[in-house]
């Protein structure tokens, strides 16, 4: 007796008014009926001696002790109506008498319901579950990261089964030790903000001035483009600008395309903008320009597109190009500096140099440039234009005039056909200077071969007998290692990147990897440089080279380039060259008779080849023999290879062998090709066979060009030799005193004629116009025809001036092409900013426009010119806002945040949007405090400019002048800070509010402001005081227990609005109410029907109601950790642990689904549907296109459809790894029906773990079934698990079992008849069981809301949203809404 | 500040109203009117329960003879080498225990013999352990810990919350103590000093508003929150504690502070590292005299444990998809016999290191009760009409092991009798204690 007072006490209570009421028909059932019968059968074992089962029903003499203990009588009632009682082996009950005591029972169990119906119960006091913790926090900081229970015990589950129930939910030291820890830990991510706080995902500063900036960035592109761009920006080059562009192709198409409508006055500016997302009032303002009367220059021509319908972005990007250029942020405050980012520029000049690269068109054909003089669209009064100096400009040569480029190219040629004839007599005084001991002396010898000396100078370059010239090594390894890999008998010299030449000095085989052979040197490029192992000749002779390359790494790598050549001076000689790949040996050959002189080299240069260098480790060997000795790369350097760089030979010479790099593209010094005529006279040193070869060489000169076939090495000897670059021309153009135009031929240059006088004759003052200048009166466009032998590679320079004749209003635009520009009015002017780089100076760098406007200074030309310009600008800024905010252009700069969005404000935005950007600038300063900062960054820049001394060139001085703001800057900011401190406490005191889910009295505001200042008062800071503020917000009872409070008395009564609020949001979102749901609550209204009604599907429709999808549906279905199961043989299953997440997504969809679209409950069991991604779907045998998650139809034909068909729970009754038809039986009948199945014995018989061979599962339990005292059970239960046998252990569909074994989903129902597999138990629990589905689905959904297990007295309720259900077509809502239209829910028990 | 201290005792005091006490509330007498008998300058006696569920294998959970020469069954062999401080005490049980489901309502109870509430309740005993945590609690900078190397299970079975499975301390009837399974917060429990400015302030506060909160809830709810004012009460003597430990009449503990570094955080992935540094901080927290009780669950009742670090000797190509600790607790066969040994080293492990620690003349295990009992005796059986216990450990002289104790066909077999044995040693004596009446005599 005693332990059930507990229980029931609270019950007695409300029972006892029931008899005052009805005592006396009870009574008589009671003593009558009732009575007789338990004395009979019943008695024996439930006696208070025996108080088998703990049930004793001999306690109750009369209807008033009965009537204490509703439970028992529910009990005893089941136990007939399941015919556990009386045992099979004692007396049984008549069947009219058992019908009559349960009709009896049952008619007094509903007399007592229905009296007490709507008893909210004993709820109690509910501690927040871990998840709604969770959530409510989560909720109430906005971060979805936030997990602050991450390592708190379990919470239990009591009541239905959810975690939920108060009882269940505990509190101990520890606990409370880690809720203050998480409170703590969530006031950590508070971020300190002008006007309160906001919470970020993470507690450090520098994520929240991240993410100050990301909100500021995404605000600018709600108006921009998104995109990454670069633009170029002076001093820099290319910088990404991260977008900040006005989109204005969708402004010109929202106007081009509602163009009529707009006309007609069908649609405003505004509900365009709108539809399309764009600012209303940049549209309206680019409307009416199109459609100004008296527009400007610039604009006109878009106006004249316009009404043309040829507007397009074309037409005004080249623009924006041309007018506005970028600087680098880190510039702008400096003195003399830029005052933006983007600044306006005006392609205005009044004279500016042209200069055009002159490359060979790739056909072999002339060069040809234009220059071109327009009149910039106001007619050609007054355009005069000079173009002075015109000069092809070369380095290392004097520049030649455009005006002589016809004679020179006459004397050039005269001079090729010189080269060409002589050749022989050159060559033959460069083989005496090469046979000469002596050092070479150009004067005599030129005389004695009666030559001409600085073109035998040439010649003795080129063939690299110039010997006063070192060979050129480039950078020597400098780095050792000592080992490799761990081997210490790898070392070698490395460099960067891989970089490195190593040898292995053991016997050895070794992968490094790639294989290093025993007694072998290899080498690793880097990606840009080539790595060259030099052989200097100690000794003048003749040798023979020898050389192997091998790519060791065989596994990638793309191979790598290789050459093996003789450098002589400046000159080099390939003797062999070629490409190795993947563990081919490359063999040079064996190159003979090649003739060197001390300090000469041989090198093995190896290339990473086309750029890519990894794994290009590559083993090398070089031998060099003379008569008399061999240097071998492997025997001089491996035995002792870190002994020096330079490396010393085995005979005792110094600084033979170099390591050193190079890089991949050598300097232009001609090499002589190897195989050519040349090339083998170089080899040679026979008197004989060089005068041979010589004629040929003079041979090959005069032939054309054209005439050598494609594939021979001797056309490049011709190109080279002839070339006006070549060693033989370089720097021997003839001088032209005495010019002869007479005969030339007059494709080339310009007419002579045409220079040095102006258009209108030259008789008059002030047309004076130099020898070397042209003249023109715009437009006209000259073309300037070019000898692409003569000047290629060259530039053509030439000065752009207005001539004095032009007057006020001339303009002229010009610009030199290398092709034939069409004739517009006025062209947007690229400008040159190539060449402008380096640190910034004192103002705009000069520039150059590719096509300038010239005007005079302070003209009406230029004035109205610059209006032009401006009024373009003004509407098509190249930029609306800086978005990169945080300029990363410069090395030292002291602009942390560089804000510059003017046109996006004056363009774009309206009053609220402006103001919402000043909020979130001011809020970016706040969070990043870069006030503060810019105290420590200018010290820090002050220090080391002054580090030299106080004078330092750019020292203090420079800098001095920015010290007193930043210091001022910080101090105001400082005082702000303070100023805005109660502000911030106020929003911590405000947030309470939603934190306790009910607006704090006075008193507890008051409290809570009172320990802030306790704390200040301690000396603990403001932002500290305030963040433990609300960790005690965050600790308090009232945030972390569901407190309801009561009244005095014992009675109902109802909760107040607030608890209500409470009661629902946490019923529906697991989380407090939202401030919607508090709103209504502070209205006093939620008791509204109407109001209530409206809440709760407002709810039901928000993401949130995923939580009741999860803590209700999954915990139902015994599903809800399912993604931590664990349990799964690994070796069966490899594929369960990657899609348990899945399994359990999959079934959170399905039950938010219902919830927000309102579907039948019947639709739990009968769905044809669900909600999967890729990889679930394949786990169910079906294809989807995208693992995206999506709903998918048509299931049931499939055989599936509805919570019987989920992985989730076919898989969770399963055992690891065989499925268990007794789980899954079991789990329909206890989960899913609401069967209350009588308590397995304590010595069940044990089931293997794994099927028995030949048995299958279903088999398994058959025979275990068949046990006499399993059987009364497992008819039950069973042939709802062998139904769905055909899905394996983890929710596979299946036909046969691992072993192979026909499965079985036939089962008998035992109140007769049969059904067959998924579909077969889906029509039988919708069809005969649809009942008691309904109202095991109603009393879960109860029991979760209320956080208590379901009572007697709520058998009422359960009753009405049975019948209310089948009238509303099942809908869930329904069912919900009944709930929280129940007293139960809306109403508390009294104090005791 | 008053040293009020909320025991849930003083609040019904306080309250003042008469109501159906709970059960295990009906005591009439109180640990702390008897304490202080000890002898100064002599170590405390500490208490350490170990659980571990499902029982053990049928045939070889045993034990003859005495002393030295007491022979032991296969499960017991690692505690081979403690045989002679070891109590086999065989042949207890709760009646209560035996009543409702397997598994679920057969664990809840085991440290108090307390009925155990089916439906919506959550209904045991307080255990002893929670007893005597009362008692010591404010001698202590921490009055018990509560330990466990598998998480509880958050599910109802048969009408019984799975809490019950999971759960063997119980600090009130219907308080089960969460169980800290994190090594490092363990630890932190224990050793953590550094109190952040404003925890005082913090506790003080909420400490008013749940004063507050109570006198406007109904009586359940109060009883509720209660949970809380002594969780809030109990955090505050700790931060007053910190510092201060084991000054019990001059006697001294051996280690001032902990002599291992702080576990890495999280649960390690191995279970044997899990219960090797669980055991650890449960020999610090004693050598330190943190605390003098520790509670240790291994694992649950109905444990879905496995063992990757045992290789199956019956199924040996299986491997850990066969080592399930419950489906083994159902063979009986060599694999979970296994299993069964490789608790019992735990208890080994625990009493090697307490027995290596020296505290005057005696070791620490000398001064240790080492308890270790399971729901049931066997698992295949279910079947806890006798429940294996063993308790390691002199009691500070109290307890003379070696024996076999065994009360099979005996009447009052209560095993709530060993538990008033047990406190009795630790100078707790109430009248009676679950279903027991008078301690064992032979303990």
């Amino acid at each position: 007796m005693i332990q059930l007072a507990g229980a029931l006490r609270v019950q007695v209570v409300i029972l006892a008014s029931l008899f005052a009421f009805s005592a006396n028909g009870e009574d008589i059932e009671f003593d009558q009926i009732i009575k007789p019968v338990l004395q009979q059968y019943c008695v024996e074992c439930h006696s208070t001696q025996k108080k088998e089962g703990e049930l004793d029903l001999e306690q109750f003499a009369n209807s008033k002790t009965a009537a204490q203990h509703p439970k028992v009588w529910e009990r005893v009632l089941e136990q007939l109506s399941d015919g556990e009682m009386p045992p099979k082996d004692k007396p049984q009950l008549p069947s009219d008498l058992q019908t009559k005591i349960k009709t009896s029972l049952q008619e007094m169990l509903d007399q007592w319901a229905l009296a007490n119906a709507g008893d909210p119960g004993e709820v109690v006091l509910r501690r927040l579950s871990n998840r709604e913790y969770t959530y409510t926090l989560r909720d109430l900081t906005g971060i979805e990261t936030l997990d602050p229970a991450r390592e708190f015990p379990v919470d239990g589950a009591a009541g239905e089964g959810f975690t939920n129930v108060g009882a269940a939910l505990v509190m101990s030291a520890s606990s409370l030790t880690k809720y203050l820890d998480a409170a703590k830990e969530v006031a950590s991510h508070a971020v300190f903000l002008p006007d309160g706080i906001r919470f970020s995902s993470t507690s450090s500063r520098r994520d929240w001035t991240n993410e100050s900036l990301a909100r500021i960035r995404d605000f600018y592109r709600q108006f921009t483009i998104n995109t990454q761009e670069s633009v170029s920006v002076g001093g820099t080059g290319l910088v990404s600008s991260d977008g900040g562009r006005i989109p204005l192709d969708k402004y010109l198409a929202a106007l081009r395309e509602e163009r009529t409508a707009l006309t007609d006055g069908k649609k405003s500016i505004d509900t365009i903008a709108g539809e399309r997302k764009l600012s209303s009032k940049y549209l309206g303002t680019l409307w009416s320009m199109l459609h100004d009367q008296q527009p400007s220059l610039l604009l006109e021509m878009l106006q004249t597109k316009w009404r043309k319908g040829e507007l397009s972005i074309a037409d005004i990007e080249p623009w924006q190009a041309s007018l506005w250029r970028f600087t680098n942020i880190g510039h702008l405050g400096k003195v003399g500096g830029p005052m933006g980012w983007m600044n306006p520029v005006s392609p205005l000049a009044s004279q500016q140099e042209f200069r055009v690269k002159l490359a060979a068109p790739s056909d072999g054909q002339d060069i040809v440039v234009y220059l071109s003089a327009d009149d910039a669209l106001d007619g050609n009064e007054e355009d005069y234009a000079l173009w002075e100096n015109a000069r092809i400009v070369s380095e290392g040569r004097p520049d030649l005039p455009l005006k002589d480029i016809r004679d020179t190219w006459q004397r050039l040629r005269q001079r090729r056909s010189t080269i060409a004839a002589t050749s022989p007599q050159y060559l033959a005084a460069a083989h005496d200077a090469q046979l000469a001991n002596d050092p070479i002396d150009i004067a005599s010898l030129s005389k004695k071969h009666y030559v001409d000396s600085e073109l035998l100078a040439g010649w003795l370059t080129y063939l690299g007998f110039q010997t006063s010239n070192d060979v050129e090594i480039g950078s020597l390894l400098t780095g050792k290692t000592e080992s490799v890999s761990n081997y210490g008998f790898i070392q070698g010299w490395v460099g960067e990147n891989a970089y490195s030449v190593l040898a292995n000095s053991s016997d050895a085989t070794v992968q490094i990897p790639g294989t290093l052979k025993p007694f072998s040197v290899a080498t690793h490029p880097s990606p840009t440089l080539a790595s060259v192992v030099g052989w200097r000749c100690p000794e003048p002779g003749e040798f023979i080279v020898e050389g192997t390359v091998q790519d060791v790494h065989t596994a990638c790598g793309n191979g790598v380039s290789w050459a093996i050549e003789v450098r002589r001076g400046k000159t080099r000689e390939t003797l062999s060259s070629g490409v190795t790949t993947a563990g081919k040996v490359s063999s040079a050959g064996r190159l003979e008779k090649i003739s060197m002189k001390t300090g000469d080299m041989v090198a093995l240069v190896i290339a990473p080849g086309s750029g890519n260098h990894s794994c290009d480790l590559t083993a090398i060997e070089l031998t060099i023999r003379s008569k008399h000795k061999e240097w071998s790369l492997a025997k001089d350097i491996v035995p002792d290879i870190l002994a020096g760089n330079p490396h010393a030979d085995r005979h005792g010479n110094p600084q033979v062998w170099y390591f050193f790099g190079e890089p991949e593209s050598r300097s232009a010094t001609p090499t002589i090709p190897p195989q050519s005529i040349l090339a083998r006279w170089r080899q040679t040193t026979n008197g004989e066979e060089r005068g041979r070869l010589a004629f040929q060489v003079q041979h090959l000169l005069q032939q054309d060009f054209d005439a050598i076939p494609t594939d021979s090495p001797d056309r490049k000897v011709h190109t080279e030799l002839l070339s006006l670059h070549g060693p033989l021309l370089a720097s021997k153009l003839p001088s032209l005193e005495n010019a002869n135009h007479v005969g030339l031929d007059s494709r080339y240059g310009l007419d002579p004629a045409l220079f040095g006088k102006h258009p209108l004759g030259r008789d008059v003052e002030g047309r004076d116009v130099e020898a070397n200048s042209i003249c023109v009166r715009a437009p006209v466009t000259l073309e300037v025809r070019l000898p692409a032998d003569l000047v290629q590679g060259a530039e053509l320079v030439v000065q752009g001036r207005l001539h004095p004749t032009s007057g006020d209003e001339g303009s002229v635009q010009l610009q030199a092409t290398k092709s034939l520009p069409s004739q517009t009015g006025l062209r947007p002017s690229a400008f040159n900013s190539a060449k402008l780089t380096g640190a910034w100076t004192s103002s705009l760098p000069s520039m150059t426009f590719e096509s300038p406007v010239l005007v005079h200074a302070g003209s009406t030309a230029q004035k109205r010119l610059e209006r032009a310009f401006h009024d373009f600008r003004q509407l098509f800024p190249a930029a609306a806002c800086y978005t990169t905010i945080v300029p990363v252009d410069e090395v030292v700069t002291l602009t942390l945040f560089h804000r510059e969005d003017e046109p996006l404000s004056r363009l774009l935005l309206d009053d609220q949007q402006r103001a919402t950007l000043d909020r979130l600038w001011a809020e970016l300063h706040f969070v990043s405090q870069d006030a503060l900062t810019l105290v420590d960054a200018f010290q820090q820049i002050w220090e080391y400019s002054t580090q030299d001394g106080p004078n330092a060139p750019h020292g203090d001085k420079r800098l001095e002048p920015l010290r007193e703001p930043i210091l001022r800057k910080a101090e105001e900011f400082k005082q702000f800070v303070t100023s805005v401190e109660p502000m911030q406490l106020e929003a911590v005191v405000r947030l309470a509010d939603q934190a306790w889910r009910r607006p704090l009295n006075e008193s507890e505001r008051r409290a809570l402001r009172e320990l802030y200042q306790s704390l200040r008062n301690k000396d603990v800071a403001h932002e500290e005081a305030v963040r433990i503020t609300l960790a005690r917000i965050l600790t308090s009872p009232a945030f972390l227990y569901r407190g309801e409070l009561v009244e005095n008395h014992s009675g109902l009564s109802k909760v107040s609005d607030w608890e209500l609020a409470t009661r629902l949001s946490y019923f529906l979102w697991s989380s407090s109410p939202d401030e919607e749901l508090r709103t209504v609550a502070a209205n006093g209204t939620l008791f509204s029907k109407e109001v209530l009604t409206a809440q709760t599907r407002r709810m039901l429709q928000d993401g949130k109601v995923r939580r009741l999808a999860t803590e209700f549906g999954c915990q139902w279905l015994h599903i809800r950790d399912l993604e931590t199961l664990n349990e799964k043989s690994e070796r069966h299953f490899p594929t369960f642990i990657d899609l348990r997440d899945d399994m359990q997504e999959e079934a959170v969809r399905f039950f938010m689904d219902m919830f927000q679209s309102d579907l039948s409950v019947l639709s739990l069991l009968g769905s044809d549907h669900s909600f999967m991604n890729a990889e679930l779907a394949k786990h169910y045998g079906l294809q989807l296109p995208s693992n995206e998650w999506q709903r998918v139809d048509g299931l049931r034909a499939g055989g599936r459809g509805g919570i019987l068909g989920f992985a989730a729970t076919l898989a969770r009754q399963s055992g690891a790894s065989r499925t268990s038809p007794i789980l899954r039986g079991n789990w329909v009948s206890e989960v899913i029906l609401g069967e209350k199945l009588p308590r397995p014995p304590k010595d069940v018989p044990i089931l293997p773990e794994e099927t028995p061979d030949g048995l299958t599962e279903r088999q398994l339990i058959e025979r275990h079934s068949s046990d006499a005292k399993c059987a009364n059970c497992h008819k039950r239960i069973d042939h709802f698990g062998f139904a769905l046998e055909g899905f394996d252990a983890i929710g596979r569909s299946r036909h046969t079992d691992a072993a192979g074994l026909q499965i079985d989903t036939l089962a008998k129902l035992p109140e007769g008849g049969d059904l067959n597999g998924l579909d077969g138990l889906r029509s039988y629990l919708l069809e005969k069981r649809q009942d008691d589905f309904l109202r095991q689905f109603c009393r879960k959904l109860l029991g979760y809301a209320l956080g208590r297990s379901v009572q007697l007295s709520d058998k009422p309720l359960l009753d009405e949203m049975l019948v209310q259900l089948k009238s509303t077509g099942y809908c869930v809502s329904t069912a919900i809404e009944l709930i929280v239209h129940s007293s139960q829910f809306q109403q508390i028990r009294g104090r005791d | 500040m008053s040293q009020h201290c909320y025991t849930r005792r003083s609040f019904l005091r306080g309250v003042g109203v008469s109501m159906a006490l709970p059960w295990l509330e009906s005591f009439n007498v109180w640990g702390d009117e008897q304490r202080g008998n000890k002898p100064a300058s002599e170590a405390p006696v500490r208490l350490a329960v170990l659980f571990s569920g499902n029982g053990f294998h049928s045939k070889q959970w045993w034990a003859k003879g005495e002393g030295r020469d007491m022979q032991l069954g296969k499960v017991l062999q690692p505690l081979n080498d403690f045989r002679d401080r070891m109590l086999f005490v065989n042949g207890l049980y709760h009646e209560e225990a035996r009543k409702g489901n397997i598994h679920s309502s057969q664990t809840g109870n085991i440290l108090s013999g307390a009925p155990i509430a089916s439906g919506g309740e959550i209904r045991s005993g307080t255990s002893f352990d929670q007893l005597l945590a009362q008692t010591y609690g404010r001698s202590t900078k921490v009055s018990s810990l509560v330990l466990g190397c598998e998480q509880s299970n958050p599910s109802v079975h048969k009408n019984y919350s799975m809490l019950y499975s999971s759960h063997i301390s119980w600090s009130s009837p219907t308080t089960p103590n969460p169980l800290e399974l994190y090594p490092a917060l363990a630890f932190d429990r224990l050793f953590k000093d550094d109190v952040a400015p404003g925890d005082k302030s913090v506790l003080d506060a909420v400490l008013a508003d749940a004063h507050d909160l109570r006198r406007r809830i109904s009586t359940g709810d109060q009883r509720k929150l209660d949970e809380y004012l002594d969780s809030v009460r109990d955090v505050e003597t700790r931060i007053e504690n910190a510092g201060k430990r084991g000054e019990v009449q001059g006697w001294r503990p051996t280690l001032d502070k902990p002599n291992r570094d702080r576990p890495a955080d999280g649960i390690p992935q191995d279970i044997e590292e899990h219960m090797r540094l669980m055991s650890d901080i449960l020999v610090l927290g004693f050598q330190t005299d943190t605390t003098r009780i520790t509670t240790l669950k291994l694992n649950n009742d109905h444990s879905a444990l496995r063992f990757p670090n045992l290789t199956s000797v019956e199924q040996p190509k299986h491997g850990i998809d066969y080592m399930i600790h419950h489906l083994l607790s159902h063979s009986d066969g060599e694999d979970w016999l296994k299993v069964n040994q490789f608790f019992m080293e735990q208890v080994a492990n625990i009493a090697r290191k307490l027995d290596s620690i020296q505290e005057g003349t005696r070791t620490l295990l000398d001064n240790t009760m080492l308890m270790h009992c399971s729901s049931m005796m066997a698992g295949a059986k279910h079947d806890n009409d006798q429940l294996p216990v063993i308790v390691v450990g002199g009691a500070g002289g109290r307890i003379q092991g070696g024996r076999v104790l065994d009360y099979r066909g005996k009447s009052e077999r209560q095993l709530c009798r060993l538990f008033l044995s047990m406190m009795d040693k630790m100078d707790v004596r109430p009248a009676t204690f679950g279903d027991a009446k008078k301690p064992l005599e032979e303990v």
